[in-house]
């Protein structure tokens, strides 16, 4: 039908000629304007739809988590804490270690300022 | 001369460059507004409507699968779209019998040349395409203005070739009449 349409159809060469209108001049920019205000949208869309995945399977998790621990008792984790009666004696240590290096730092630093003024 | 083709120009799209939709832009925004306003008969929501098509073809160009030609998928959204939108303006078409439509012969549309002038005759077949329905001037705008074939036009309006030849030679043959009719008066 299509090709005896186009050998001898005089409605074609007709509509051929109908007068056609044009887009507005600014029709392009403002349309391309329009386009990177969705694409940004669309981004916002899938970052926020990211985000909300990311909280719920989250939330999924820990829900989950807690429920083997609490629940169902899998796997069955015993804390221990350590025995705290040596901590002053540690923290002496840890003191007297750092008094010491920043003694050490001072001393060498005055050392260099020293020598570096005798140099000149 | 085109130097890219369409599926290029949307797989850039789809990773993120946005400016090359100004390229499909450039290809498709003229006869999509043709066909548009030609079926809303308004410049103005012709405009809006173009611009509405072509940020709905970007939003969903992500799903675009290519199972159709990127021009069929976007017609079919314009065609729809104008459409739709003549269907909010509740308008009364003439209607035509069929035994009327039965006597118009092929040689009755290949003499149309015959009776008038030219400008009088492509003034006669634009009063009578706007008595015609949006559907129907979809159909033949799509047939004779953007050389689209049966089939082509069936993944544009989703109808089947059969359908869309039977209403194409119905449509032919009131527009016929259509013009007889305003020449007459």
């Amino acid at each position: 039908m299509s090709t005896r349409y186009k050998r001898k159809d005089t409605l074609r060469e007709l509509f051929s000629r109908l007068p056609q209108k044009q887009l507005s001049e600014g029709f392009r920019n403002n349309m391309m304007q329009r386009i990177q205000q969705e694409a940004r949208r669309l981004k916002r869309k899938d970052e926020r739809f990211g985000l909300f995945i990311t909280v719920v399977t989250a939330i999924v998790i820990l829900v989950l988590g807690f429920f083997a621990l609490y629940c169902l008792n899998i796997p069955k984790i015993e804390v221990r804490i350590p025995d705290l009666s040596t901590l002053p004696f540690f923290l002496y240590i840890g003191v007297l270690v750092s008094f010491l290096l920043a003694v050490d730092y001072l001393l060498r630093k005055h050392f260099q300022k020293k020598h570096s003024k005798q140099d000149s | 001369m085109e130097l890219y083709t369409d599926i290029y120009y949307i797989q850039r799209i789809q990773s993120g460059d946005t400016a090359s939709f100004a390229c499909l832009l450039d290809r498709y925004s003229r006869p999509v507004h043709s066909l548009i306003y030609r079926i809303v008969a308004n410049q103005e929501d012709a405009e809006e409507l173009v611009q509405d098509v072509f940020l709905k073809a970007f939003r969903n160009l992500s799903g675009f699968k290519g199972n159709s030609s990127f021009a069929t998928w976007i017609y079919r959204i314009a065609y729809n779209t104008a459409i739709s939108a003549t269907r909010k303006k509740k308008r009364e078409f003439l209607t035509i019998e069929d035994g009327q439509l039965d006597q118009v012969t092929e040689d009755d549309l290949t003499g149309l040349y015959g009776f008038n002038g030219e400008e009088d005759l492509l003034g006669e077949l634009e009063a009578a395409l706007d008595l015609l329905s949006p559907e129907e001037r979809g159909l033949i705008l799509l047939f004779y203005m953007d050389n689209k074939s049966v089939e082509e036009i069936a993944g544009i309006t989703q109808l089947s070739s059969a359908n869309v030849k039977t209403k194409l030679h119905r449509i032919r043959k009131k527009l016929y009449l259509l013009m007889i009719k305003i020449k007459g008066e």
